[in-house]
């Protein structure tokens, strides 16, 4: 299989939750100046819950669908819950082989809601060290 | 006919390359960012390695004094192929990023006092504005931009107001973009920074694999290129400066070699170039980029620089033709050389450029080591293609449909 499936492909030219939510609990943004991926995340955390999130972004293919997807997988569970989804996790919500060049395109939209969250308890935010450490490959 | 003898027998000079001949499904468009080295290069540095080698400047056997006078012979080559009049103004350094270093963290460190400024253009790549903003903070020297026009050109008319301040002691500019293949006037523009009393960098990383120069023609202070441009290996760079500034600099890194006496309270520095080359150099690297010093001087520049402006005519008439496609910067390939960089509306370049990748076309996507000049492009990310001696006008054509199949995958 490759990098670019019709289930990457198919959230790329149909973004799910980009469209923004009222109130937001936190807001959060990351980006990747090497290529230019940006995404800002918006989460609604209603009695530890997750209960609205969307997003707003541009960038590659990958990136972009990645958020989309998350946000699908996210919707209504516990925050703790999403605050420990790992880079395994990301990588097979998207089902695709991950090249080293192409991490950081994928596992940003891990990043955006590990530090919505960590911003939201108040936490110090996590760097890509430290979460490319977690990945096991 | 004038256009028949200068013409370049590209299999042929296609058959002396061992990546051509191991990957024939490659499609190699990404010269700018390395060029593959030819058997002669490959060979020379593996029969120095495996029967000349030791290292230099230090044995008295016949073994270092021989390695010692072939090292010093790629010297002597390095400053004929840049015209320069002294062999002690060729220093070996591991890379442009280096060389540019070395003027910044020596010369700028020796010699700019707060207030002084240093003039960049928008062109420049991160090693010839880093080091100087490095500068700018330990320091409190300044840094001045001149902006190029929607083309690319420089704006003339903004070097002479940024010399007319009177406090630019350098101006560093690229001798060809990484990005937009444009080469600005170095010549006219080092003339009228010498008259404001500045010195001028140039950084030749792109530019000594596609174009001859003379470094004292150009009358040029700094000139900073990298072997794995010109058909050489990496590890290996040139500073070239003028004699005088390398006498009134201090050295760059200590170590063995760039002195000439050490007391437990201090030291005494050699003269230029060991000045400048502490610790053991790149000996077996200066063999090869002497190698490919003399590989280019043999095909001749006329043939070269023929050879790749139909490359490049080719590459924008293949590129041109592709809907949504936009090329950044000159929009004629006779201004061009070496490399010309895109954006396709809808597809972001890392997209492109690894479907691409799936079809065999090795090109670079980002911002190639220049952000501001992306910035003042208005785009974030863009895709390059570039150009080297063994590339055929058929492989740049062959490129337009499969940037179409790219785009479509990615359509929304």
């Amino acid at each position: 299989m490759d990098l670019y499936a019709e289930n990457i492909l198919e959230h790329h030219r149909h973004p799910r939750h980009k469209s923004p939510i009222a109130n937001p609990t936190i807001e959060h943004a990351e980006n990747n100046p090497a290529c230019g991926d940006a995404i800002t995340l918006e989460l609604k955390i209603t009695k530890g819950k997750i209960t609205a999130a969307s997003w707003n972004g541009s960038g590659c293919a990958l990136s972009q669908a990645g958020i989309s997807i998350l946000l699908e997988k996210i919707a209504g569970m516990k925050a703790a819950d999403a605050a420990k989804l790992s880079p395994k996790d990301m990588r097979s919500l998207l089902g695709v082989p991950l090249t080293t060049r192409r991490l950081q395109c994928a596992f940003l939209p891990l990043m955006a809601l590990h530090n919505a969250l960590r911003k939201w308890k108040d936490e110090p935010t996590e760097t890509w060290p430290e979460l490319l450490d977690q990945d096991q490959g | 006919m004038l256009l028949f003898c200068m013409a370049l027998d590209c299999a042929a000079i296609r058959r002396q390359f061992p990546f051509l001949r191991k990957q024939e499904h490659l499609i190699y468009l990404d010269s700018a960012a390395s060029v593959q080295k030819p058997e002669c290069v490959l060979q020379a540095m593996d029969a120095f390695s495996r029967q000349k080698y030791a290292n230099v400047h230090r044995g008295l056997y016949p073994l270092s004094e021989e390695a010692t006078e072939l090292f010093e012979q790629s010297r002597e080559t390095v400053r004929s192929f840049l015209g320069a009049r002294h062999r002690d103004e060729i220093i070996f350094t591991k890379g442009t990023t280096e060389s540019l270093n070395l003027v910044a963290k020596s010369w700028g460190n020796a010699l700019l006092k707060k207030g002084d400024a240093v003039a960049l253009t928008v062109l420049e790549h991160h090693s010839a504005i880093v080091p100087w903003l490095q500068l700018k903070e330990e320091k409190g020297i300044e840094i001045v931009w001149i902006d190029i026009d929607d083309q690319g050109h420089l704006k003339r008319d903004g070097l002479t107001r940024v010399l007319k301040k009177g406090n630019v002691r350098l101006v560093s500019v690229t001798g060809l973009s990484n990005v937009l293949g444009i080469r600005p006037p170095i010549k006219e523009i080092i003339a009228e920074a010498h008259q404001a009393g500045a010195l001028v960098c140039i950084d030749a990383a792109q530019l000594v694999g596609h174009h001859p120069v003379s470094v004292q023609e150009l009358n040029c202070d700094f000139f900073a290129f990298s072997g794995h441009k010109p058909y050489g290996p990496t590890g290996i760079g040139v500073l070239y400066a003028k004699r005088e500034l390398l006498r009134s600099m201090p050295p760059f890194l200590g170590g063995g070699m760039m002195i000439r006496e050490v007391r437990r309270n201090g030291f005494t520095p050699a003269d230029a170039p060991q000045k400048f080359e502490a610790g053991t150099p790149p000996i077996v690297e200066a063999i090869g980029l002497k190698t490919a010093l003399e590989w280019i001087e043999a095909i001749g520049w006329n043939a070269i620089e023929a050879h790749e402006a139909a490359l490049m005519n080719a590459a924008y008439e293949t590129l041109g033709g592709i809907p949504g496609l936009r090329i950044l910067g000159l929009q004629k390939p006779s201004d061009a050389s070496g490399c010309v960089s895109f954006v396709v509306e809808g597809a972001h370049p890392h997209d492109l450029t690894d479907l691409l990748g799936q079809e065999g076309f090795c090109l670079r996507a980002g911002h190639h080591c220049a952000q501001p000049l992306h910035e003042r492009l208005g785009v974030s990310a863009s895709i390059r293609l570039s150009v080297a001696l063994y590339n055929t006008e058929e492989e740049i054509r062959a490129l337009g449909p499969a940037i179409a199949r790219a785009i479509k995958v990615l359509a929304t």
